[in-house]
């Protein structure tokens, strides 16, 4: 069975020193960069109310619509490399993530 | 007997701790904790539905967007938000590869329970809504010892 990065919906984004790489265009990159931001921030808000640090990776489910983020495990709250999924259909976060997880090797 | 049969919501919810490594449960009515099984004090797990209820609020802020569900990775714990109209479930659980499983769960349990939810929170709409759409829940009668009390 081949992993869901061949659906022609799924878009792969990678941060490297703080600029969001992507091969899908100018209008993907800002809505990933809006949305990472975002939920990062919300995510680490909801880290520090319970006192469990930082967020390590994180997803939000639409209808048709589901993005991740997956941060290295030794990221600091400058983010300097990150990388994230966008997709055009409500996937299950396993899936999303074990793709993620191979992007990044 | 209907009520003696219907389980509670904290009845229902502690069954749901059970599916999967859950390690906290909350239901939530828009920004009010309806119950909570979180091992955390209790302005902790109001913090908590707010920051959801932030986050929901800032991605629907521009009125295009719908979101169903948010998940967050911490070390070692996971926290997970289901979105039922003005209900939330949110679960603190482990294992990463159950989120969805706990999530399809958190969906069954809130359209299972609208009308517990409804239920609890009869009172507050009673004195909310003056006694227009609210008061078709069965109140006790108010009887006052040191009058006479008429019943019309």
């Amino acid at each position: 069975m081949n992993a869901p990065e061949t659906s022609p919906d799924l878009r792969i984004f990678h941060i490297q020193n703080g600029l969001v790489i992507s091969e899908t265009g100018q209008q993907d990159a800002d809505d990933f960069a809006a949305d990472f931001q975002g939920l990062r921030h919300f995510a680490d808000r909801v880290g520090a109310t319970l006192e469990l640090g930082a967020s390590l990776y994180a997803s939000m489910h639409e209808p048709a619509f589901t993005f991740m983020y997956l941060l290295p495990p030794d990221s600091s709250a400058q983010v300097r490399s990150a990388s994230g999924a966008m997709i055009n259909a409500n996937v299950s976060n396993n899936e999303l993530l074990v793709t993620l997880r191979q992007e990044n090797g | 007997m209907a009520t003696a049969i219907t389980p509670s919501l904290r009845a229902s919810l502690e069954r749901l701790k059970h599916a999967g490594a859950v390690n906290g449960l909350c239901l939530c009515w828009r920004r009010q904790v309806l119950v909570s099984l979180m091992p955390y004090e209790d302005f902790r797990v109001e913090q908590l539905v707010h920051n959801f209820n932030d986050a929901r609020d800032h991605f629907q802020s521009n009125g295009g967007r719908s979101i169903d569900a948010l998940w967050m990775a911490f070390m070692d714990v996971h926290a997970l938000c289901v979105y039922s109209g003005d209900c939330a479930l949110i679960a603190l659980h482990t294992r990463p590869e159950e989120s969805d499983f706990i999530a399809g769960v958190a969906r069954t349990f809130l359209n299972d329970t609208q009308l517990l939810v409804a239920a609890a929170l009869g009172p507050m709409n009673d004195q909310s809504a003056s006694g227009d759409e609210g008061s078709w829940l069965p109140q006790a009668p108010r009887i006052d010892p040191n009058k006479t009390n008429v019943i019309p």
